[in-house]
């Protein structure tokens, strides 16, 4: 089981009570973002483009609390730019575990080995390595040679430290599912706890238009990347979503399950989408118009979208919040040894 | 990578209300500094990361460039803006780096 039964009780339980009051818009995970600068330039980044004093700002401590306390999800994921660059992130981190927060951090793992000594290992922190696949791939996705081979090592000493780890896996068009079998296996054999994976996402600013991938795209890759999934191979993200990638079961999008919060407020619609801020998180949800995102909306930039962001959500929805959805799930994950 | 055009140093005429909002919406999806001149005469420099057009009064919110906080700014005080800083999403290419991995993995030099 890639995530802990701790873990999924406290997402059930959260998921189960919102039903009960019968609400029906509800955040997952809070995309908490302290900061945009990164020591990595990613062409499939669209986080980084911004003037320098832009870059130089960070969130609080004190704001990212406020901004946890306002959401109210379970689980916060921090990505940014390179939290690891944040001066106070410690500190963040440790307020979120003692707030009991399942915390993601998400980190290029350039600076991970020579900063986990500041941290202390807990079920509520799991370090979240980028990894694009195998070598070549990782470090053509990344820009830089010689990242993959940083990141395993922080990875090992990570794992050997007590941490929980995962990596985060974006795949591009004209990824190759046979490499793609092997670097599950290296993963899996560095000791990480489960292996996320999500379709790249067109950012408008991102420089590589050309290699996200498109729906069709999206279900042949990930079809032919789990046709010979091994009992070895632990992803961390709900079976229906895996089942949604390969296009065995249809989701429409829940644009508020990952609310972002960062330097300029609350992001509105989602983490993808960037059309304005708002201060609140109350304002966000009151005053986005939900009816025009998704795919059914019609609006062209949610056409082709199949992130995790966007879709882990509802299927987290529907497995606990129907008898129906929770026997699929149950069913799909039996169907792999979970 | 994006064929769009990048605005640095476009300096949009504002003769009527539409001009105004449409370079305004422009000026969010910029990802440089803007040079807003106000009517009376006074200059700001910052990223604009917000507006809002649907209000009865319309405002962009910016960062300024000389200061760490956020500054509102509406809309019927605009007098002129200016494109003025660095369009950082231009120019950084997947096909130039690509181009890059192909000589170095041909040994030669880029």
């Amino acid at each position: 089981m890639a995530v802990p039964f701790k873990q999924m009780w406290t997402v059930a339980s959260y998921v189960l009570g919102k039903k009960l009051r019968g609400v029906r818009r509800y955040p997952l995970v809070l995309m908490l973002e302290p900061l945009m600068r990164c020591n990595l330039a990613c062409a499939g980044c669209g986080k980084i483009q911004y003037p320098g004093h832009v870059l130089r700002k960070n969130l609080t401590p004190e704001q990212c609390f406020q901004a946890v306390e306002e959401c109210g999800a379970p689980m916060v994921s921090i990505p940014g730019g390179e939290p690891l660059m944040h001066p106070d992130i410690v500190q963040i981190v440790e307020g979120l575990v003692k707030r009991k927060k399942y915390i993601y951090l998400c980190t290029n793992a350039i600076l991970l080995e020579e900063k986990l000594h500041e941290f202390t290992p807990s079920t509520y922190l799991t370090f979240s390595v980028h990894m694009d696949g195998p070598k070549k791939e990782h470090d053509i996705a990344v820009c830089k040679d010689g990242v993959y081979d940083v990141a395993v090592s922080a990875i090992k000493a990570a794992v050997k430290g007590g941490f929980r780890v995962t990596t985060n896996t974006t795949l591009f068009d004209g990824a190759d599912a046979k490499h793609y079998e092997q670097f599950f296996d290296d993963m899996m054999a560095l000791g990480v706890e489960g292996m996320m994976l999500s379709p790249g996402y067109s950012y408008q600013k991102a420089p590589d238009q050309e290699h996200f991938l498109q729906r069709q795209k999206t279900q042949k890759l990930f079809t032919e990347l789990l046709k010979n999934r091994k009992k070895s191979w632990k992803f961390n993200l709900s079976p229906l979503f895996l089942e949604f990638l390969q296009g065995h079961v249809d989701f429409e999008c829940t644009p508020w399950g990952n609310p972002t919060y960062n330097i300029f407020g609350w992001q509105k619609p989602c983490y993808l989408l960037q059309e304005g801020y708002v201060q609140t998180f109350k304002e966000l949800m009151e005053s986005t118009e939900w009816d025009k995102y998704g795919r059914k909306s019609g609006n062209e930039k949610c056409k082709d979208c199949m992130v995790h962001c966007g879709y882990e959500p509802t299927a987290v929805d529907d497995t606990f919040g129907s008898l129906g959805g929770f026997v699929r799930t149950a069913k799909a994950a039996m169907a792999h040894g979970l | 990578m994006s064929d769009e055009k990048s605005l640095e140093k476009w300096t949009p005429s504002l003769v009527s209300k539409e001009d105004l909002y449409d370079a305004l919406e422009k000026a969010f999806d910029y990802r440089g500094d803007i040079t807003i001149t106000l009517k009376n005469d006074t200059k700001i420099v910052g990223y604009v990361f917000n507006r809002e057009s649907k209000v009865a009064e319309p405002f962009a919110e910016l960062y300024p460039a000389d200061r760490d906080e956020k500054i509102k700014v509406y809309y019927k005080d605009i007098a002129g803006l200016v494109f003025s800083g660095v369009d950082t999403a231009a120019g950084k290419s997947w096909a130039v780096w690509l181009e890059k991995q192909k000589a170095k993995e041909a040994g030669q030099p880029h």
